[in-house]
C-alpha cells in the first residue's frame, strides 16, 4: 500500500486536500460533479481529501463520494434558537437597504458564518491546499485565517463576468461584488476554465491563473461505432432560464410537423419545470419530453442524433463535451461563452448568429442538421477528437501541478 | 512472492514485549502466508540490537517473512505508522503493538469472517474486521473481556467510546480498505488510533465482528509515562476535528465528549501521580461540561443507592 506509488508519477507524497464549496447536499450541477469528480480521481492517487460545504440543509452529496473522501457539512443545522435568530436574519437581508453601514451588517450576516467556521475547521485539520469552488466559497476561503502554511486555490466554474459584474448572482450586494474580485488577490492559484477567461484578470492575478478545464470522459472508438442513433435531438441541463429551454421548445414548436419521426428529449431538472412542460402543453407537442434527472444519461448521448443547447452563456458547460465525445453534433449560439469555444462551427456543430430573430435563425439551424444525416454523421465524428485534450488523466496531472508545484504551470491543456 | 498478509508493528524501547507479541504472531493457528513488519523509532542502541535480535530470531525459528526497518530517530508514534503504511505490499494488513498479544485463533476468525462476507457478495474493500478483547492492567493478574459493539453510528460510538474502541490491534481488513482511513495524523503523539478508525468510518468505512465473539487479544494497558497535557491536547484537537459532526448532535451528547476527554487526561495525570493537574482537569469536566458531570452525580447516587 505504499502511498507515494498510487500517485500517476510516482513522485508525489499524498497531501491533505480540502475542497469547499458552499452548497452540495443533493445537488446536481455541473460545478458540484466536477468538483466530486476530481476529489474522487485526487483520492485515487493516494491523496486524503475532504469536501467541505455550508448550508442548513444535511445530507449527501448527489454525486457518489469514492471510498475515503469525505463530505463535511461545516454550518450546524437551523433547530430551535438557531431558527428563530435565523429568520429574524433572513428578512434583515431582505428589508436593509444596499447602502452603508447596512450592507456591510447585511454582508457579515450572509458571509460571516462561513468564513468563521471554515477558518476554524481548516485550522483544526490543517489541509495543505484548500480549494474553494465558486465565489461565496472563495471569499470564505480568502477570508480564513489558517495559521499553517497552505495553498489557497479559487476553481471558477463560470465566465468571470458572471462571476463578478452579474448583479443576479451570488451575494446581490454591491458591497459583495466589489469584495469578491478584490479578494481574489489572496488566492496562491486562480483556476480558470479557458484561455479567454485569464484574460479578465489584471496581470497580477494573471501571474497565478491556470487554464484548466473540466475533464472529459473519453470513448472508445468501438463503443461509438456501435451505438444505434435514433432520431433523437437532446438537450441537458438544469431547467433554469439561463440554458433557455423554451426557446428550444418554442423553435421545436416551429420544425416538428416536418419531422414526425423525431422527437425532442430534454435532461434535467430546475426551477422552469412546470413552466416547460406547461409550453409543451399549449404546443400540444406530443414527441417533446421532459426526461427528469437521468443517472445513465452518459447512455442517452449514444442513442440520439443532435445536442440542442440554446443557453445564454455557460462556463465551460459538460453537457456540450460530453455530447462532443459522444459523437453528437452541437447546436448552440455563437455568442455563448464556453460553448463558442469547445464547438467548431461547421465541423463539429453550429454556431447560429446572436444577431437578428434568435429563434427563427436556431429554428432553421436545428432543422437544417436534422435535414442532412450525412452532415450530422460528419460532425458527429468530429466531435471525440475534439475533446481529446480533456482526457482525465490529463486533466488530474494538470490539478496535481497546480496545488503541489512551486510554479504556477503557464497555459494549461487549453492555453 | 507477496504474503496474503501484513502485520504492522511499531516498536520503541521494549524488546520483552516485542518477543511476546511476536510469539503470539508465531502461534497463530491460520496458514496464510505473512510478513512481519517492525519499524524500530529511534530506541536507544542496546533496545534496538535487543529487538533486532528477537525479531532475526522470530524469523529464524517460525519461518515468517520480517522486516525490521529503524527511524534514525524517535518520530513518535503516528510518523512510525505512517512508514509502517508505506511498507505494506501485502493484499490484507493488520497490526499488533509490541508488548500485546494476539490469541492463537485470530486471524483464523477475522479471515474467515472476512471471506464469508465476500461470498455474501459484502465489499470488503471497505470494511475492518474488529473482534472483542481481554483488557489487562499492568500490574494486574486479571483481565476484563470487552466486546466491540459495532452497531448504530460507528462515528459517535468511536467518539464515546463506550462500546466501541479504537485499538489498531484488534483489526483485520484489505489494504485496500486501509486506505480509506489515509494516514496517521502527525500532530497526534497521543490518540493518533481514534482519529484514524474516526477518518476510516467518515470516508465510507464500516467495522464489523465475527459472530464468533471470543476474545482474539490481550491489551496490557498502562498509563504510566503518558503525558496528561499531551492526551489532553490531543483529544482536543480530534473533538475540533470533528466539530462539524458534533455540532449536529443533541446538547447532551456534546457535554458528555467534552466532559470524557477532561476525564481522560485526570486519569492519566492522576495515574502518573500529578494530583495537582488531575483535579485541575476534573474542575475542567465538572465546569466546562456541567450537564454531564450532574448525569454522572446522579448515576453514581442512585449506583449507591442501590448497592445500599
Amino acid at each position: 500500500m505504499n502511498a507515494r506509488s498510487q500517485t500517476r508519477a510516482g513522485t508525489r507524497p499524498p497531501r491533505k486536500i480540502l475542497f469547499v464549496i458552499e452548497k452540495l447536499t443533493a445537488r446536481s450541477g455541473g460545478a458540484e460533479r466536477v468538483l466530486i469528480e476530481t476529489a474522487n480521481a485526487l483520492a485515487a492517487r493516494g491523496h486524503m481529501v475532504e469536501i467541505a460545504s455550508h448550508e442548513f440543509r444535511h445530507g449527501t452529496p448527489f454525486y457518489p463520494l469514492a471510498p475515503g473522501v469525505i463530505a463535511v457539512n461545516l454550518r450546524p443545522p437551523r433547530r430551535g434558537l438557531r431558527r428563530i435568530v435565523g429568520r429574524a436574519r433572513d428578512l434583515w437581508h431582505k428589508v436593509m437597504p444596499d447602502l452603508p453601514p447596512f450592507d456591510l451588517l447585511t454582508w457579515v450576516s450572509r458571509n460571516g458564518g462561513f468564513w468563521r467556521r471554515l477558518q476554524a475547521y481548516i485550522r483544526a485539520t490543517e489541509p495543505d491546499v484548500t480549494i474553494a469552488f465558486m465565489p461565496p466559497a472563495t471569499t470564505a476561503l480568502a477570508l480564513a485565517e489558517p495559521g499553517h502554511k497552505m495553498r489557497r486555490v479559487t476553481s471558477t466554474h463560470n465566465a468571470p463576468v458572471q462571476d463578478f459584474h452579474n448583479p443576479v448572482r451570488w451575494d446581490p450586494s454591491r458591497l459583495d461584488r466589489r469584495r469578491r474580485l478584490r479578494l481574489m488577490g489572496k488566492m496562491d492559484r486562480i483556476a480558470v476554465l479557458l484561455p479567454e477567461y485569464r484574460d479578465f484578470y489584471s496581470a497580477a492575478l494573471q501571474a497565478r491563473a491556470l487554464v484548466l478545464p473540466n475533464a472529459v470522459p473519453q470513448i472508445a472508438p468501438e463503443v461509438l461505432a456501435a451505438s444505434p442513433r435514433r432520431k433523437t435531438v437532446m438537450a441537458v441541463g438544469r431547467l433554469a432560464t439561463v440554458k433557455r429551454h423554451d426557446l428550444l421548445i418554442e423553435a421545436w414548436a416551429k420544425i416538428a410537423p416536418d419531422f414526425p419521426d423525431w422527437d425532442l428529449r430534454i435532461y434535467g431538472e430546475g426551477p422552469l419545470k412546470a413552466d416547460l412542460a406547461a409550453r409543451i402543453a399549449q404546443y400540444g407537442l406530443t414527441n417533446a419530453h421532459l426526461m427528469g434527472h437521468q443517472t445513465n444519461v452518459a447512455e442517452c448521448y449514444l442513442e440520439a442524433s443532435i445536442l440542442a443547447h440554446p443557453a445564454e452563456f455557460e462556463g465551460f458547460p459538460l453537457a456540450v463535451t460530453e455530447a462532443l465525445a459522444s459523437g453528437l453534433p452541437v447546436v448552440g449560439f455563437e455568442d455563448c461563452s464556453g460553448l463558442n469555444r469547445l464547438v467548431k462551427d461547421g465541423e463539429t456543430g453550429i454556431l447560429v448568429a446572436a444577431d437578428g430573430d434568435r429563434l427563427a435563425q436556431y429554428s432553421a439551424a436545428l432543422a437544417g442538421l436534422m435535414r442532412d444525416p450525412t452532415r450530422i454523421r460528419q460532425m458527429g465524428a468530429a466531435g471525440p477528437a475534439s475533446m481529446a485534450a480533456y482526457a482525465p488523466d490529463a486533466v488530474i496531472d494538470l490539478w496535481e501541478e497546480m496545488l503541489f508545484d512551486a510554479d504556477v504551470p503557464r497555459g494549461g491543456l487549453a492555453g | 512472492m507477496t504474503p496474503a498478509l501484513d502485520v504492522l508493528l511499531p516498536h520503541y524501547r521494549d524488546p520483552a514485549g516485542l518477543k511476546l507479541s511476536l510469539s503470539s504472531i508465531a502461534a497463530q493457528t491460520w496458514g496464510g502466508r505473512m510478513r512481519v513488519i517492525i519499524v524500530d523509532d529511534g530506541s536507544p542502541e542496546p533496545d534496538r540490537i535487543e529487538a533486532e535480535e528477537v525479531a532475526q530470531e522470530f524469523a529464524r525459528t517460525s519461518g515468517i517473512d520480517m522486516l525490521f526497518l529503524v527511524n534514525a530517530q524517535n518520530l513518535g508514534r503516528p510518523k512510525t505508522r505512517n512508514r509502517l503504511l508505506d511498507a505494506v505490499e501485502a493484499d490484507h494488513v493488520t497490526w499488533l503493538d509490541a508488548g500485546d498479544i494476539w490469541y492463537p485463533e485470530k486471524l483464523e476468525v477475522q479471515f474467515n469472517h472476512l471471506s464469508r462476507l465476500r461470498m455474501a457478495g459484502v465489499d470488503i474493500d471497505r470494511i475492518w474486521v474488529t473482534g472483542a478483547y481481554d483488557w489487562q492492567q499492568v500490574g494486574s493478574t486479571s483481565a476484563r473481556t470487552l466486546q466491540q459493539q459495532v452497531q448504530g453510528d460507528q462515528v459517535l460510538e468511536l467518539l464515546d467510546g463506550g462500546n466501541l474502541r479504537a485499538y489498531l490491534w484488534t483489526l483485520l481488513g484489505t489494504a485496500r480498505a486501509f486506505r480509506i482511513a489515509g494516514r496517521f495524523d502527525e500532530r497526534l503523539p497521543r490518540l493518533q488510533d481514534l482519529d484514524y478508525f474516526l477518518h476510516f468510518v467518515r470516508g465510507g468505512g464500516k467495522l464489523v465482528v465475527p459472530e464468533d465473539n471470543r476474545p482474539l487479544c490481550r491489551y496490557f494497558k498502562s498509563d504510566i509515562g503518558r503525558n496528561a497535557r499531551e492526551v489532553h491536547a490531543c483529544h482536543k484537537l480530534i473533538l475540533a476535528k470533528m466539530q462539524p459532526v458534533i455540532q449536529t448532535q443533541p446538547p447532551a451528547l456534546r457535554s458528555k465528549l467534552h466532559y470524557k476527554a477532561n476525564r481522560l487526561a485526570a486519569r492519566f495525570a492522576k495515574s502518573n501521580g500529578n494530583r495537582l493537574l488531575a483535579a485541575n482537569y476534573l474542575a475542567q469536566a465538572a465546569f466546562g461540561s456541567p450537564r454531564h458531570t450532574l448525569r454522572v452525580f446522579k448515576s453514581v447516587l442512585t449506583g449507591k443507592a442501590s448497592r445500599a
